[in-house]
């Protein structure tokens, strides 16, 4: 029954069953070990290093002072600006891809919902830095976005242009992984609640409301949650499509370890943007969770 | 009074239909619009950057991209850091998942939430941590850094794509060829393998794509001579606004199409996602 070494297998024609136990395990053992030593390398050794060093004053001396940057204004201004933008993405990517996905369930024929789910994965698959430049070509400048943004009085170069290039691209980014993961939950009704509720006399709106989406609304909001976690950690999104005016913690991080060679601060703040990304991540789970305890 | 409410009902439902069918249509042009417009530019005649659409159509920006030394080490640089790093994680990754997937020892739980923790940690965290470890330990080789980058984040997606797979894998078919009286090794090797190959060959493929398209991590490793395609062409990008990077998307684009027309074909992309309970055609 278990995938063991031949080694076992030997064991066991001996017919000592506590020996083959025993070897089995670590067997089993053995062959999670080439992994666990290269986690301890490439991810435990420098996430311990990356907390030391933000705490680190040399000289093994312990010091808070790398922290104190991140009570500045200006690093304020960028947490919220990051915090600001990605609610927003991620609100605009849950409602929109829950009426894709419900679309895509309740009102397409198969062969019409195989052809956009090819389509979603194509665009999930693609390059996302491609994605991200194609945005910027399309949304970034030129003359059609210079009539749109005339009509408001703006320039597409302007400060709130790019904050919502920078909302669109995080949109685009996320949109797909909403869809893909709201079609499980959406095909999980039962549509005869709707067909009943309307037969009743309610309005189809009305029935949409009251059944489809409070039915789906705890997945909805784990999936946002799940969009938002990904979008406070966006960089290459804010990078391009920020075009210097707009920036993320993450790249604040950045500028810190490979432009000014301050590690100390840098690591300061990306452990703060660590421990903000798993407080998000962490109240998915206990979303669901205090879901099955109902 | 009941005609009055009844109509009032048809009119609201054809208002939210009508308004809710608007921003499908939105969404739709959103998602697909920019690679359109991304597509037609990169066939574009003009030699600078003209408005949309161009005037004139040529290859000259493909015949770029093959002609640029900067692209086209970046790309050879980056199918070697490709197929090393997915190499090590998926003979590790899958060997990892096996030994767990049949493992009672204490701690197993807690040791899959260290495995997967990398796809929860942003990049850039797994970026600069990183850096540092790496300059403490004084590796300066690039292709080591980036390889080592590579390996941790393509190695959390071949260890779940193969457990899931294991778990998909019903017990039964396993104790049939245990009374049949195969030894484990070999249980494995006719048995469990070949029903979970595909499984380990979709989270290869995905790991190969993960690391190609990687920017944030390797941004942070590379180290002259050595830098990824994607690192070349977003300095391009931030440097001078040239569409070659568009011709590289469309090509890409096709490929990705392929692919995933490919996998619709072997795996079903409808049966990968959104199965659910009630289906109505």
């Amino acid at each position: 029954m278990r995938p063991a070494s031949g080694r076992s297998a030997v064991i066991d024609n001996r017919g000592s069953r506590r020996a083959t136990a025993g070897a089995r395990k670590v067997l089993r053992f053995g062959l999670v070990v080439p992994t666990l030593a290269l986690y301890c390398v490439l991810f435990g050794g420098p996430m311990i290093l990356l907390f030391h060093q933000s705490f680190s004053a040399g000289d093994g001396l312990f010091t808070l002072d790398h922290y104190r940057s991140l009570f500045s204004r200006s690093f304020a201004y960028n947490l919220i600006e990051t915090l600001k933008l990605s609610a927003i993405a991620a609100v605009a990517a849950t409602v929109s891809g829950y009426l894709i996905a419900f679309y895509l369930i309740r009102q397409c024929t198969s062969r019409m919902r195989n052809i956009w789910l090819n389509a979603i994965v194509s665009i999930l698959f693609l390059s996302l830095l491609i994605r991200i430049y194609a945005l910027l070509l399309t949304f970034g400048a030129g003359p059609l976005m210079e009539f749109v943004t005339g009509l408001f009085g703006m320039s597409p170069t302007s400060r709130a242009m790019t904050e919502l290039l920078v909302v669109l691209g995080l949109v685009n980014f996320t949109m797909p992984l909403v869809i893909l993961s709201l079609l499980g939950p959406i095909e999980n009704i039962n549509p005869k609640l709707m067909e009943a509720a309307q037969s009743l006399g309610a309005a189809y709106w009305e029935a949409f409301f009251s059944i489809e989406l409070k039915l789906s609304l705890t997945n909805l909001v784990s999936v946002g949650i799940t969009a938002f976690s990904l979008c406070i950690s966006a960089f290459l999104i804010p990078m391009v499509l920020g075009r210097g005016f707009v920036d993320f913690v993450a790249n604040l991080v950045y500028v810190r370890f490979q432009e000014v060679f301050d590690a100390a601060t840098g690591a300061a703040m990306a452990v703060a943007l660590l421990l903000i990304t798993l407080l998000v991540i962490y109240s998915v789970q206990w979303l669901l969770i205090r879901r099955g305890d109902e | 009074m009941a005609t009055t409410i009844r109509r009032s009902k048809r009119i609201g439902d054809a208002f939210y239909r009508g308004s809710v069918g608007l921003l499908l249509v939105c969404c739709v042009v959103f998602l697909l619009a920019p690679l359109v417009v991304v597509i037609a530019l990169s066939f574009d005649g003009r030699s600078y950057l003209g408005s949309f659409p161009p005037t004139s159509l040529s290859l000259q920006w493909y015949h770029r991209f093959f002609n640029t030394d900067l692209y086209m080490n970046g790309l050879w640089t980056s199918l070697r850091v490709s197929v090393l790093s997915v190499s090590i994680s998926l003979t590790t990754g899958v060997a990892a998942a096996v030994g767990l997937h049949y493992a009672k020892f204490p701690g197993r739980n807690l040791l899959l939430s260290f495995f997967l923790a990398p796809l929860i940690v942003p990049t850039v965290v797994i970026g600069s941590s990183l850096l540092l470890f790496l300059g403490a330990i004084d590796i300066t080789n690039g292709l080591v850094r980036l390889v080592a980058g590579h390996v941790l984040i393509t190695l959390p997606y071949c260890i779940r794509t193969t457990l899931a797979a294991l778990r998909n894998l019903p017990p039964s078919f396993i104790e049939v060829a245990m009374s049949l009286g195969a030894r484990p090794w070999s249980t494995f090797w006719t048995v469990t393998f070949p029903l979970i190959k595909r499984g380990i060959v979709a989270g290869g493929i995905f790991s190969f794509a993960m690391s190609l398209d990687d920017v944030t991590v390797s941004l942070f490793l590379v180290e002259a001579p050595y830098y990824t395609l994607p690192v070349a062409l977003l300095t391009e990008m931030r440097a001078n606004f040239d569409l070659t990077i568009a011709a590289v998307g469309a090509m890409l684009a096709v490929v990705t199409a392929c692919l995933i027309f490919l996998l619709d074909r072997i795996v079903g992309i409808d049966r990968l996602f959104g199965r659910g309970v009630y289906r109505n055609n």
